[in-house]
């Protein structure tokens, strides 16, 4: 459920957000949208693939945290502390909208999210009614996020282009034996990337996307990782 | 006798013409070291034909070897999604009366324990039904695939409907634009042999003579280097197949968001039958009749009539009738031309064999493209044989559509099924299928163009009996009853991820698929 709100400061001034991250905010995803320019902090925790939107079979990039749907792996004991979080999990419950003047933040937020309420968490607003420390911060989050997607899209088209998307099926040993399969995941092909032109390898570079192969690449280690759990 | 062939010659700018030519421009470049050049010409005054709208899925995997994107392609020619066809009416013409033919294998139907187990137990289960799932999908107007299905790739197999003329324009533009085929837009008037009677050339009324090594006739009912030039006789077969003229009609959706089949739906009439195929934009139906059993203007009466009855308006409609011989040639590779496409012959379009026969032709050609003027002979010698034995398959395959039929009281029907107009090749498997299940050893060819499948659902979807000595064990029966039930759990799952036709097409427009 969304219920998407101009954030206001009057309006919202008695809101407060629950921080912290776990199953009870909804985050029981098993994959999770990221963007090119979060690959770096991505790369030593998450396997990151590309995957088809069901509703529109164009690619983007997913960090994957489980094998099932609604199964997050990285969840502990009720909570997801490790490590880096996706900047589409550390933004919520917000969300950009240009030109709002009433906070001087390009902020909107769904009160329906379950982190809202007016007991708990950070405050939005100090009592003059000015954005709190942590709403600006925020606001950066969602800033970035948002300055992000034109280059993750850039990025996807520049692999699309070159030709360089493989479906990479992925199989694996359950502890009752049996094998299971993980369709509908794509990666970067380490061998059509070894077989570039110099001159594509050079475009590639300039670009930043070769980069950004690699650490895609690199990042499908995680997978052993997330198998045992899943096999724990 | 011994240089190389290096030019092709396509008269004809149809959809024989250009598929030919993308076929050849695309199979021979990546097969021959030296390039062969392709000019086609094509008369700016002779329209043409303008229909041939269904397609077998074979389609698919042309579009793809000569280079087209899948949703460039359904785009630009209204292009939507054919899973099979219906067939309404054709047994008795009573009210429920109706089989479908679809486009997918049936499952485990090699094994004649299971089709004898669904003789003997389920005959009340529709033969299709118990054997695939694609008549599911077509009654719900479910699209094949789903928009994460990479392009050409199936859920379930499936062919194209598409706008004839659209298709010709778009294969035209990637023939000149991406496989460097030469066009040349004038009327050719002449031809010109050299003294072994091979042609030499041929003279066009602006252009000047244009040399080749070897010529394709894809000049339509006109026939204009195969027969107006070498007068290779036509192999008439009407008296298998009555039908000789059709009238065909465009008819517009009530609303933008109608919804469109996904199956032709080919409903018997008096002395016929419609053809319907919905479009993207539009429906094409058509009335393909038998002239020596309905005029004209009848014939038309009862295509104005089903437009009604199916919800078009038919103030909006104009129809154009078409005449032809219903056959094909005794020989269609002679010296160095060959002739593809309606030049070839035509026979009543039941189940949208025409443009799988261009496409079988062309492929021929570029695999077994002759090194040199001595190697054409023996090349076009086994090109005959072969293509003779497909239109004889495909006469024995559309007859067989009308030989079971009980429509009684009507003529056309009575006489489509009388023992002297059933070829002997059919009638010896008919025969053969009395006593046992059709399996792959009746057909002589590896590559058919029907598979044994297509028989089956035309055989046992118009209730032909075939009377198997044998009893059915307790675990036959089990086989099938299992096989039925997964049918119908498959068909659930797909329900959950494939959406309605339209849905689909309209999310291609506006996404595209991806390629991988
Ligand atoms: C009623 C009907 C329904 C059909 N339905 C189906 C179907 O559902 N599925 C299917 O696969 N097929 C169907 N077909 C067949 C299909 O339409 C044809 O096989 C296909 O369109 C190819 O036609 P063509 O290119 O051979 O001929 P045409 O489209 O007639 O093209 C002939 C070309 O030759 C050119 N030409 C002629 N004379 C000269 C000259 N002197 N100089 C230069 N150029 C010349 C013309 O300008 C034209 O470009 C149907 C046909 C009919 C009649």
């Amino acid at each position: 459920m969304q219920t998407i709100e101009t954030l206001d400061p009057i309006r919202h001034h008695d809101l407060t957000i629950e921080t912290g991250h776990s199953e009870k905010f909804g985050e029981n995803i098993h994959c999770v949208p990221v963007v090119a320019n979060e690959l770096n902090q991505l790369i030593p925790h998450y396997p990151v693939c590309l995957l088809k939107d069901t509703e529109t079979g164009q690619f983007g990039l997913y960090a994957l945290l489980g094998f099932e749907p609604n199964q997050n792996l990285y969840i502990k004991s009720g909570h997801w502390g490790q490590g880096y979080l996706p900047l589409h999990i550390q933004r919520q419950p917000f969300i950009y909208q240009p030109n709002n003047h009433s906070v001087g933040l390009n902020l909107a937020i769904n009160v329906d999210n379950p982190r809202v309420n007016k007991q708990t968490g950070e405050n939005l607003f100090d009592d003059n009614q000015q954005p709190s420390g942590y709403l600006k911060n925020m606001a950066k989050i969602v800033e970035f996020l948002h300055s992000s997607l034109a280059s993750n899209q850039a990025f996807i088209q520049t692999l699309l282009d070159a030709n360089l998307i493989d479906h990479n099926q992925l199989k694996f040993q359950q502890t009752d034996g049996q094998s299971k399969k993980i369709d509908g995941l794509y990666q970067v092909s380490q061998q059509k990337l070894s077989t570039l032109s110099d001159q594509d390898v050079v475009k590639l570079h300039q670009s930043g996307a070769l980069q950004a192969c690699y650490l895609l690449l690199a990042s499908q280690e995680n997978f052993k990782k997330l198998i045992n759990w899943y096999n724990d | 006798m011994n240089s190389p062939i290096s030019s092709v010659v396509i008269v004809g700018g149809g959809n024989a013409g250009w598929l030919t030519a993308a076929i050849l421009a695309s199979k021979l470049k990546s097969k021959c070291a030296e390039s062969v050049s392709i000019t086609l010409i094509e008369s700016p005054n002779i329209k043409t034909i303008g229909v041939g709208e269904g397609t077998w899925p074979s389609m698919r995997r042309t579009l793809k070897s000569i280079g087209i994107s899948e949703s460039d392609f359904i785009v630009s020619c209204n292009a939507t999604f054919k899973q099979g066809a219906k067939f309404v009416g054709w047994v008795t013409g009573a009210k429920n009366d109706s089989y479908y033919h679809p486009l997918m294998l049936a499952d485990n139907a090699e094994q004649t324990d299971v089709l004898h187990a669904w003789h003997q137990h389920f005959e009340h289960i529709d033969f299709s039904k118990a054997f695939c799932v694609q008549d599911y999908t077509c009654d719900n107007g479910l699209a094949p695939k789903s928009i994460t299905s990479p392009e050409y790739a199936a859920v379930t197999n499936y062919a194209y409907h598409l706008d004839a003329g659209l298709f010709t324009n778009f294969l035209k533009k990637h023939c000149i634009e991406k496989l460097g085929v030469k066009f040349v837009a004038d009327d050719v008037i002449d031809v010109n042999s050299s003294i072994n009677g091979a042609i030499d050339k041929v003279l066009t009324r602006n252009c000047g003579y244009i040399t080749g090594d070897i010529f394709i006739d894809c000049t339509g009912f006109n026939r204009l280097l195969i027969n107006k030039h070498y007068q290779i006789p036509f192999q008439s077969c009407k008296h298998v197949l009555a039908a000789d003229s059709a009238i065909a009609c465009q008819v517009p959706y009530p609303s933008t968001e109608s919804p469109i089949t996904s199956h032709t739906i080919s409903t018997a009439q008096t002395a016929g039958w419609i053809w319907d195929i919905g479009l993207q934009n539009r429906r094409g139906t058509g009335h393909v009749f038998a002239s020596d059993y309905l005029s004209d203007y009848d014939a038309e009466a009862q295509l104005t009539k089903y437009i009604k009855n199916t919800g078009g308006d038919v103030e909006k409609c104009t129809f154009k009738t078409i005449r032809f011989e219903p056959g094909h040639l005794s020989k269609f590779w002679h010296k160095n031309c060959l002739a593809i496409g309606l030049s070839a012959g035509f026979i009543e379009p039941l189940e949208a064999s025409a443009l799988l026969l261009i496409e079988m032709s062309a492929n021929t050609l570029a695999e077994h493209f002759p090194a040199n003027q001595a190697a054409m002979n023996l090349v076009a010698d086994k090109f005959n044989q072969t293509f003779l034995y497909r239109w004889q398959r495909i006469i024995d395959f559309l007859k067989l559509h009308y030989i079971l039929n009980q429509r009684d009281g009507q003529a056309f029907w009575q006489d489509i099924k009388q023992p002297q107009s059933i070829p002997d090749s059919l009638q010896a498997n008919l025969n053969l299928w009395q006593h046992q299940y059709p399996c792959m050893h009746d057909f002589e060819q590896a590559i058919e163009v029907f598979p044994i499948d297509s028989y089956l659902y035309v055989l046992y979807g118009m209730g032909f009996k075939t009377q198997y000595p044998f009893k059915v064990s307790q675990l036959q029966s089990d086989l099938l009853s299992r096989q039925y039930a997964e049918i119908k759990s498959n068909f659930s799952q797909l329900e959950r991820v494939l959406e309605p036709n339209r849905h689909l097409l309209e999310k291609i427009k506006r996404y595209g698929l991806q390629k991988i």
